[in-house]
């Protein structure tokens, strides 16, 4: 008894300083208090810095945010407040030093996007009102301080903006449906609320600054549970295929299996069909999607399905998907590829 | 202190230490500002304009904004765009081309886009174009844990719709035919597969059986498959069917 006794109160603490920790690194970020390391405000701002401070700041800029998944938090934190933010940027720009133009404030968007070619010009049409907007934001569970700063909250319906793209790949999974109708075998409608129930909370995020970046990434288990969308998510990828990053996310916020093997092509591999991880949802989603009935959807958008679908099988999973793993062994040639007509 | 007492004693401690532990993976779930955005309407940006100021280059900008639509009717006027592109002759494909030569390179929805429309067209003077696409190496693959924007995707989609494109002439071209062997051994499995899927499916419509049976013996087994769309796709294993969206579902 003494000895479970023992375990237990051990157990307790270990837990109870987890939580502290956990909750004192967070309100580090919230409140910009920098607990005594250098920042660019206090160093250069305000007492004129030498360039050895500057380039030692530099050093921890590059190391958080140069080909590494820049956190916002960390860049204000180093800057001394949202306010020194771009004044340190725009000095490592004049000494010839590499900046992420996605972290300035506001951040810089790529030029020459297309939008009428993404499709982000079309979409926005079927959204842009305060019922809508107030639907998305609320199903997704987003917040303000996750999609300000530039990334929209000032302007929502910008389709230029992180938030605008992502509400249209919101409103193009919504598009069919918010739930499945009684009787139907149709399951595109069900993509949505899978999504909106699965994925705890959307945060909008620099990444790695790249728009053939990361795409996303799903945080579960004891942790502030959130799937953070990047550069390439809004960048990158045109509005069909961002809504299958979505779904793709939600299976992992869904309790899905991780990627569990490295031997595919594409990265982030699935071992094979069967494990219903994500890969398997991303291409049941788009393959629902490329048979999307009465006109709804052009040919164009479903060919585009169908190629995506095609190659995702090819190149995600280390087992190759066949036919027989999909439809059952009485199908014709069970042993052959799968392929989506 | 009695043993009842002490067990207590550390029975609130455990407890107390657990909703320390709670708070902190919460992380400050009660102080986030949920209120939602305003939605402000702007006129949509017109976007960067990738073809000439010709008829048939207004012709090009106006399918490619008719293939994003959704919605009733989308299918339809597509089409309705996709004819008056054709009109143009020859020089649809040009315009589309030089958009596609244009476009930066890691836009690739659009250049996927692009090499849709170029397909859809079905015009024979598109061939060469799609057969240089089709033919151009895609970048090694990027391996990883991360989900990634992989070029080595992106470019093998853009591939893959090529092929589909060269596919449409194969049954009684010669030269679509042999583009299609020549990629059946490329080292990009998505480019590989579909060079084969789309040699099965016009092989099936060709007259000359001899030539045929040579095309059809070259294909990989596994891809000898005729295309099924009857064979519909299935639902998610143990999907709860009755999800309703709803902010309501969620855990606070």
């Amino acid at each position: 008894m003494k000895r479970a006794i023992n375990i237990g109160l051990h157990l307790g603490l270990a837990f109870a300083i987890f939580g502290v920790v956990r909750w004192v690194s967070h309100y580090r970020y919230a409140s910009n208090h920098h607990g005594g390391s250098e920042d660019y405000k206090e160093e250069c701002q305000s007492e004129g810095c030498s360039g050895e401070e500057v380039s030692e700041l530099y050093s921890s800029y590059q190391e958080e945010c140069i080909g590494e998944g820049c956190s916002y938090e960390e860049v204000i934190e180093l800057a001394g407040g949202s306010g020194s933010v771009n004044a340190m940027l725009n000095d490592f720009q004049s000494r010839g030093w590499q900046v992420q133009p996605c972290t300035f404030i506001p951040p810089q968007i790529p030029a020459g996007l297309n939008n009428a070619a993404t499709g982000d010009n079309d979409f926005v049409g079927g959204w842009c009102s305060q019922p809508m907007v107030d639907t998305l934001w609320g199903d997704f569970h987003m917040s303000k301080e996750n999609w300000d700063n530039g990334f929209g909250f000032e302007d929502a319906c910008n389709v230029n903006l992180p938030l605008g793209r992502t509400f249209n790949s919101l409103a193009l999974l919504r598009l069919f449906g918010t739930s499945m109708p009684a009787g139907s075998n149709d399951w595109l409608p069900w993509f949505y609320p899978f999504a909106s129930n699965a994925i705890d909370e959307l945060y909008g995020r620099c990444g790695n600054g790249q728009t053939s970046g990361v795409l996303a990434t799903t945080f579960t288990g004891l942790q502030d549970n959130r799937t953070e969308l990047y550069w390439g998510f809004f960048y990158g990828q045109d509005v069909p295929s961002r809504a299958g990053t979505i779904v793709h996310e939600a299976r992992h916020a869904d309790g899905g299996p991780d990627h569990n093997c490295s031997s595919c092509s594409a990265g982030s591999c699935d071992s094979n069909w069967g494990l219903f991880g994500s890969r398997t949802y991303e291409v049941l989603y788009v393959w629902w999607l490329r048979f999307a009935g009465g006109g709804s959807i052009t040919s164009a958008t479903s060919g585009l399905a169908q190629a995506r679908a095609n190659t995702v099988l090819a190149t995600a999973f280390c087992r190759r998907p066949t036919r027989g793993e999909v439809w059952g062994s009485s199908v014709s040639n069970p042993s052959a590829f799968l392929s989506i007509p | 202190m009695s043993e009842g007492a002490r067990h207590r004693r550390m029975a609130t401690c455990i407890r107390l230490a657990l909703l320390v532990a709670v708070f902190g993976s919460c992380q400050g779930c009660g102080h986030k500002d949920r209120t939602p955005p305003p939605a402000k309407p702007v006129a949509p940006a017109p976007g960067i304009s990738i073809f000439a100021d010709t008829p048939a280059g207004h012709d090009a900008a106006a399918a490619v904004q008719a293939a994003r639509k959704s919605g009733p009717g989308a299918e339809a006027a597509y089409q309705t765009s996709l004819q008056k592109l054709r009109s143009n002759g020859p020089e649809a494909v040009n315009i589309l081309v030089a958009g596609y030569r244009s476009t930066d390179p890691t836009d690739y929805g659009t250049r996927a886009l692009l090499v849709e429309i170029l397909a859809e067209l079905r015009q024979p003077d598109a061939l060469p174009a799609l057969t240089a696409i089709a033919r151009t190496p895609v970048p090694p693959p990027v391996r990883g844990r991360n989900h990634l924007l992989n070029p080595f995707v992106e470019e093998s989609v853009i591939r893959v719709i090529a092929i589909r494109g060269i596919g449409t002439f194969a049954a009684g071209d010669r030269q679509a035919q042999d583009t299609l062997l020549e990629l059946l051994g490329s080292n990009a499995a998505p480019v590989g597969e579909e060079a084969a899927r789309a040699l099965w499916t016009a092989s099936a419509q060709m007259e000359d059986r001899a030539r045929q049976e040579a095309i059809r013996a070259r294909i990989p087994a596994g891809l000898r498959v005729d295309p099924e769309r009857k064979l519909g796709p299935i639902a998610p294993r143990g999907a709860n069917r009755a999800l309703k969206a709803g902010p309501e579902k969620r855990t606070p």
